[in-house]
């Protein structure tokens, strides 16, 4: 089972980024994310079929809690909060970014199966995942001038890490896990409580309001 | 249940005491004087630990998963320390300007002893950890409680620093995530958390892959601590903040980030059997940093901003020393304690001399040392440690580093090392002799009284540092030569 569907999961991990990336709607892009999450949060079921069992359905029923209930929860009610629906004016449009998200899937796919120096079980689908989705992360980090669209940035580029992280799933001891995902909550959680500071200071939430401490 | 399981719990339960205090008391008078109970018990119920780990070496509890050994007791102490005398600092900082400004409310107060406490405990955890999974959660942790120790209401743009501060170390706490499951990738079949365990079984680690995972580390680790290019945080994050977190930020936080390369640079490097390859990696990116504080330390009128790029360079300078290897890493070592206690004290008298001048514009801050002659005074002497004049400790630790480099026959480090070190000299004491010296214009809007315990703390830092400058005291350099042989060869048990 683990052959058949992995290509399958993380061709659709790839193109919730591109959905992610390419979408102009907070409300989507946030959609987009939990597409996402509920993706990772299958992924070891998949990848340790019958491999301490217990362990994978907390972690299961943990990631389907964090990334697809409470996390886009803060998010949707900041958005409401704030009243922004969307990017206006981004640095770069979203043909281009589109662009940008289906090159960088390509690239990943050709880089990972071109490095040799990873173990024989790791298996090339997932780690192309990772490192596709990363470039998503650090892109919209940096790309978008809305500070929700940060946070966005910031998910994927966790997901990304996520992804990652479930290669050495087995070994990893659970409260370790728990710390993460909770370090996410936290983060996410205070993030929101920041949004809401800067547009309470600044009644906008464009980074351009944000750049008078330089040098 | 050992010893030094009960300290742990007992430490842990003050912490938790701390809080709950926090929350029932309801004057913001009374309430600021918990943190710095707290962390003095903390501080004396780690005196018999030290002991301990100083007499029977390095030794695990709870399953593994906390180490004490030289290294980690060296920066609990100083960590310790610098928190005890800032929670001192901060109750006349409060107080006066409760007092005087009304610029904190009572709620904002309670937030800020609370986030204080369960920082300083989370930056204890990254210190103890031996599960590379648990460091990094902790880490993490610090960054997300000690976001909102930035904010100070009367500041708007304490807002954008935080955010920066956030945004900047979440994204390169990713970065450091990804390095740690790389370790365990690295470490093959063997997968473990711990550290010991990798550096027991360093020989069937798989070196390309740890390489890679060191560089995540380095880039996410020292995200936080300041190195550059990703220090960006790190100058708005130190002057927009009250004056006891920059203290604490600069002289505390970066150390235990920087612990945490350090833990790695020993895996690393018995991995790849002593090649030197990490200890390279570092030492570039300790260059980037000394040459950034070369360009930005010239450029800066706020005062708390130049202490914050001073920062950068001496964590350069102790990125440099590790990065030596050998000797250089016990005076990299020796160097963080010259460092975090000077630039303590350093932001203590900068923050006086911004209140009462009004003003952080150094351009408008004249003759400090004659207007306010204890903090000018202070000021400048903490200025002169910090810029490395001798006979004070920064000195001795930078010599043994340009000492060390000589010897190697590494000779355009050392070249680049001094030409480095001496534009910021210059740069740095002619910010110094301008705010200290010259025409007061000036209006000074208020006069502060320094008070007894205050003067005690300046005092008594500034002649630790002298008496380093010239002797180490023979139990202190067993210690920083314990913490660099574990540097060096990794933690054994």
């Amino acid at each position: 089972m683990k052959e058949n569907l992995l290509p399958w999961i993380s061709l659709a991990i790839v193109l919730s980024n591109l959905y992610i990336v390419s979408s102009s709607r907070l409300t989507y892009q946030i959609r987009g994310v939990v597409v996402q999450g509920l993706l990772l949060s299958i992924l070891p079921l998949i990848l340790f079929p019958g491999e301490d069992f217990i362990h994978m359905i907390i972690l299961f029923v943990m990631g389907v809690a964090i990334k697809g209930i409470i996390v886009p929860k803060y998010l949707l009610k900041t958005i409401q909060d704030v009243r922004v629906e969307r990017e206006v004016h981004p640095l770069i449009g979203y043909s281009f970014s589109l662009f940008y998200g289906v090159i960088t899937a390509g690239l990943s796919f050709f880089l990972i199966n071109r490095i040799d120096i990873l173990p024989d079980n790791f298996s090339p689908f997932h780690l192309s995942a990772a490192l596709a989705t990363a470039f998503i992360g650090i892109y919209l980090i940096i790309a978008r001038r809305n500070v929700v669209s940060q946070i966005i940035g910031y998910l994927v580029l966790e997901n990304a890490g996520f992804t990652l992280s479930l290669s050495v799933a087995v070994s990893q001891p659970l409260f370790v896990e728990m710390g993460i995902l909770l370090d996410l909550v936290g983060g996410i959680f205070i993030m929101t409580i920041a949004v809401n500071h800067i547009y309470s200071e600044h009644e906008s939430l464009s980074v351009k309001s944000l750049e008078r401490l330089i040098q | 249940m050992t010893n030094t399981d009960l300290l742990i719990l007992s430490i842990l339960t003050v912490f938790i005491l701390g809080v709950v205090l926090s929350l029932l008391n309801s004057k913001a008078k009374h309430f600021l004087y918990i943190p710095a109970y707290i962390s003095g018990m903390v501080f004396i119920l780690f005196i018999p630990i030290g002991i301990k780990t100083i007499e029977y070496g390095p030794y695990t509890i709870m399953g593994g998963n906390f180490l004490f050994d030289a290294l980690s007791i060296y920066h609990i102490f100083l960590v310790n320390f610098v928190f005890l005398i800032t929670s001192i600092y901060s109750i006349g900082y409060f107080t006066r300007h409760i007092e005087n400004h009304g610029d904190f409310e009572t709620s904002f107060i309670r937030r800020y002893t609370i986030l204080w406490q369960t920082f300083q405990m989370f930056l204890l955890i990254v210190l103890l950890s031996n599960n590379i999974g648990f460091m990094w959660v902790s880490l993490e942790a610090t960054t997300l409680i000690s976001a909102f120790l930035i904010i100070s209401p009367s500041n708007p743009l304490s807002i954008e620093a935080m955010w920066k501060y956030l945004i900047v170390c979440s994204v390169g706490i990713v970065f450091g995530f990804m390095g740690t499951i790389l370790t365990v990738v690295a470490a093959q079949n063997n997968s473990t958390f711990l550290f010991t365990q990798l550096v027991e079984h360093s020989d069937l680690i798989n070196p390309k892959i740890i390489l890679l995972a060191f560089i995540f580390i380095i880039v996410g680790f020292g995200t936080k601590a300041g190195l550059a290019p990703m220090h960006t945080w790190l100058p708005d994050a130190h002057s927009q903040a009250p004056t006891p977190v920059s203290a604490v930020f600069s002289g505390v936080m970066l150390n235990v980030a920087l612990f945490g390369i350090m833990r790695y640079l020993s895996v690393t490097d018995l991995a790849l059997g002593n090649d030197g390859q990490a200890q390279s990696i570092l030492l570039i990116f300790g260059f980037i940093s000394i040459f950034i504080a070369v360009i930005f330390i010239p450029l800066q009128h706020d005062i708390k901003r130049l202490l914050a790029y001073c920062s950068v360079e001496h964590i350069g300078i102790i990125a440099i020393g590790l990065g030596l290897g050998g000797l250089g890493t016990f005076a990299a070592l020796f160097h963080i304690t010259n460092h975090s206690l000077s630039k303590v004290i350093a932001f203590f008298s900068a923050g006086h001399i911004s209140e009462i001048y009004g003003t952080r514009d150094m351009r408008r801050i004249k003759a400090a040392s004659s207007s306010i002659p204890v903090w000018g005074s202070v000021f400048f002497i903490s200025m002169l440690i910090l810029i490395g004049v001798a006979p004070f400790a920064i000195f001795l630790s930078e010599l043994l580093i340009v000492k060390n480099a000589f010897f190697d026959h590494r000779y355009i480090v050392t070249a680049l090392f001094l030409i480095a070190v001496f534009a910021i000299f210059i740069s740095l004491l002619k910010h110094t002799l301008g705010t200290s010296f010259g025409i007061n214009n000036s209006k000074i809007t208020e006069n502060i009284k320094v008070g007894i315990l205050d003067k005690a703390i300046v005092i008594s830092v500034i002649s630790v540092l002298l008496i380093l400058g010239i002797w180490i005291p023979g139990p202190f350099k067993e210690l920083l030569n314990n913490a660099s042989l574990i540097i060096q060869n990794g933690v054994r048990l």
